[in-house]
């Protein structure tokens, strides 16, 4: 009997919490008023843990856990990330990669399947490929166009997240070379990303979107080597051409109106001689900002920042319960949400958010900190130096990283104590990991 | 209840996705043979994405390290480039700004020749791989060690192919605030080579037009970045030059700020005010000598 009322009491302390977070959800075709949350659907995570469906049947104390969040809320539910696929036109095959589809609140890819057609929309014949992030089409006929997806699945086979269409053309097989002599050895077990000749220029195209009117600015191998202006629909396109064959890492963001850049997104590729290699269906993570450096504890804070336009956003504020909160893009981009800060404990949080328009879901972008405590600041305009930025200009790049290259593991003083960035009185891996990870170029 | 209770217990105990990055060493040719040439590449694979790599790849006396290179990697940045030494290790250190994740990654290479026929064993010790969080965490590291076997007689090897590419061309950037350099102005630079590898850089200053280098060459010397500008005024063109481990070079120009110096201004207006004052004494001696 003692044992039943403690279930009772576990489960309506469990979901009386979300109803405090859930929202009317509207359309144009219909509309739910006072969601009711069940159990199902309700999915608990931390670093270490995971419960997935109904907490009600388990005798107390069994499921336990040094930090434990439990995200509950009517848009309290898991996603995924849209990979961002790349196809390069090979003899007779394409080859493909993309990026890694990232889940969260219970979502985690453990496969993925390609889909091939030769018409643009598909129907496409679908391969699975397992937990890799590249793969061969081979036995194609040289010439003719192949469109190419990516599904990513979960760990019973539901296709999780698709990416953007990605097309290639691979080219006829050569003729026989010349006799030489020598060996240019077995293929064996050898590879990876190595082109085993060195000879002519490749080039490559990037599409997607990012902000309307923003600049989009794309790095290879860490240095800018493209900055363009997206439409007013948000879309962008750069070509690069005489480039060599070989590996790249290619990263983009974005800076919208006001100056703040949203988070890298980065992508090897591996460029072929002679080839085109697309990358398309690229989604800049939203930027974000507030009104306020410090916010009074029960004042509001107005969370905005810039998107594609008529996205779903989804803003997570980092604190002792995560919440999760819903906006909507404008016809430019912009989106604003009022958050009321009276839940929120005293202290440090992070804001952070990402985008859903037309299928495609965005990583998240680079997080905004702020606090709450017992008197409002507002955030100033630019702020100059910001992490990883050592000289003040503004960006992170090779003069930041020179600075932080002098410091390694010298004794600090001066700049030296900025450039130790993880404030552990050393500058190690760590920082330049941190400072990589703010990387502007 | 009691099926609901193994489903659920089913659905607790499920493995979660594990996250991590796997160090993986790869030769080629596999068929090897005493006095062959193998080439061993190291490689990553982690579906996170991670920014910075260190570790140290050993090998067994069976095996003679002729180079390391960084031709092709996914590193453009080192702290610790791959270089061989007389011990049996060579430590590497980098960092990817922007991150990496994906599939047999390229760090760097390594060229063998079998010493002698039987086993032949590399690994990579001490690895260590962060994640591009923004914090540096630390992402859990497995090393999958290399071992083949060296046959008596010699295999053919690899042959290393022909590399006519040079360096992908960069930029020269000016940092001009740095205590670093006790506040003289320096250049930053950095290159990959798709290739062979980038072998060193190279730099030269020079205040003489292009069009008459050729009677008047440059000259270059080894330099690494950063570079302190030997001339502070600006006035000179600094050329880098990145040169690959086939010779290929990619060269990049730091443009002049100035035409001349401010020393060079200040003497140049003193004789110019030298010229103007001794017009005037030689016209009004002109003109006092006017009867």
């Amino acid at each position: 009997m003692r044992t039943k009322r403690a279930l009772v009491l576990a489960l309506a302390a469990l979901f009386a919490a979300p109803h405090a977070f859930a929202q009317d959800a509207t359309s144009s075709s219909y509309q739910i008023l006072t969601p009711t949350l069940g159990a199902s659907g309700a999915y608990a995570t931390s670093t270490n843990y995971s419960l997935l469906g109904t907490i009600g049947e388990f005798a107390n104390s069994t499921a336990t856990s040094s930090s434990f969040g439990l995200n509950l809320g009517f848009v309290a539910f898991p996603w995924v990330t849209t990979p961002v696929i790349a196809a390069t036109g090979a003899t007779n095959a394409a080859s493909l990669s993309w990026t890694a589809a990232v889940g969260a609140l219970g979502y985690s890819t453990a496969s993925y399947s390609i889909g091939q057609s030769t018409t643009s929309g598909g129907p496409y014949s679908f391969s699975s490929v397992g937990n890799v992030l590249s793969a061969t089409a081979s036995s194609l006929t040289a010439n003719q166009t192949y469109y190419f997806i990516v599904r990513a699945h979960d760990s019973y086979g539901l296709t999780i997240a698709t990416s953007s269409e990605v097309s290639a053309v691979p080219t006829a097989a050569a003729a026989p070379p010349p006799t030489q002599s020598g060996s240019l050895g077995g293929g064996g077990i050898g590879g990876g990303f190595f082109s085993p000749v060195v000879t002519g220029t490749a080039s490559a195209n990037f599409s997607g979107r990012a902000y309307p009117r923003s600049t989009v600015t794309l790095l290879k191998d860490a240095q800018v080597v493209s900055s363009v202006a997206a439409d007013a629909n948000a879309m962008f396109s750069i070509s690069l051409s005489n480039l060599s064959a070989g590996n790249f890492i290619f990263s983009v963001y974005g800076e919208d109106g006001s100056g703040n850049r949203s988070g890298m997104l980065s992508f090897p590729v591996s460029l072929t001689a002679g080839a085109t290699t697309n990358i398309t269906g690229i989604f800049i993570s939203p930027t974000i900002s507030t009104d306020k450096e410090q916010v009074k504890r029960g004042d509001n804070l107005v969370i905005f920042g810039q998107s594609a336009p008529q996205s779903s956003v989804t803003i997570t504020v980092n604190s002792d319960t995560e919440l999760f909160l819903q906006s909507k893009s404008d016809s430019i981009g912009a989106y604003l949400y009022t958050l009321d800060t009276a839940p929120l404990e005293l202290g440090s949080h992070s804001a952070k958010s990402k985008a859903a328009v037309a299928g495609e879901i965005s990583e998240f972008g680079q997080a905004v900190d702020f606090a709450v405590g017992t008197e409002s600041i507002t955030r100033q305009a630019t702020k100059k130096c910001g992490i990883g930025d050592l000289n003040c200009d503004g960006k992170v790049n090779l003069i930041d990283y020179s600075i932080m290259a002098y410091w390694y593991h010298r004794p600090l003083s001066g700049r030296g104590v900025r450039a130790d960035l993880n404030k552990d009185v050393k500058v190690n891996l760590t920082d330049f990991s941190i400072l990589a990870a703010h990387w502007t170029g | 209840m009691r099926n609901f209770l193994l489903t659920s217990f089913f659905v607790l105990t499920m493995p979660l996705s594990a996250s991590a990055a796997t160090f993986t060493l790869s030769a080629t040719p596999q068929d090897v043979g005493a006095g062959d040439l193998v080439r061993v590449d190291v490689l990553i694979d982690s579906i996170t994405p991670v920014n910075a790599f260190s570790g140290i790849v050993t090998y067994g006396a069976s095996l003679a390290p002729i180079s390391a290179t960084d031709g092709n990697s996914i590193v453009p940045l080192w702290l610790t480039p791959p270089a061989i030494s007389s011990a049996p290790r060579i430590p590497f250190e980098g960092i990817v700004p922007g991150g990496f994740s994906g599939m047999r990654g390229q760090i760097f290479t390594i060229l063998f020749r079998a010493r002698a026929a039987g086993k032949a064993s590399i690994a990579v010790s001490e690895g260590e791989v962060l994640r591009n969080d923004g914090k540096g965490t630390p992402e859990i590291v497995i090393s999958n060690p290399l071992t083949f076997t060296i046959a008596k007689e010699a295999r053919g090897g690899y042959a290393e192919p022909a590399d006519t590419t040079p360096p992908e061309p960069f930029s020269v950037t000016m940092g001009n605030d740095a205590s670093e350099t006790a506040g003289s102005l320096y250049l930053v630079f950095a290159t990959t080579d798709k290739g062979s590898g980038v072998d060193h850089y190279a730099v030269a200053e020079s205040r003489v037009p292009v069009f008459l280098q050729r009677f008047l060459p440059l000259s270059f010397a080894t330099t690494e970045s950063p570079y302190v500008m030997r001339d502070q005024h600006r006035t000179s063109a600094v050329y880098i030059e990145a040169v690959d481990r086939a010779g290929n070079v990619q060269r990049a120009v730091f443009p002049p700020q100035y035409i001349l110096s401010w020393p060079e201004v200040t003497v140049l207006l003193l004789i110019l005010i030298a010229v103007a004052l001794l017009f005037v004494v030689v016209i009004r001696r002109r003109y006092s000598s006017l009867p």
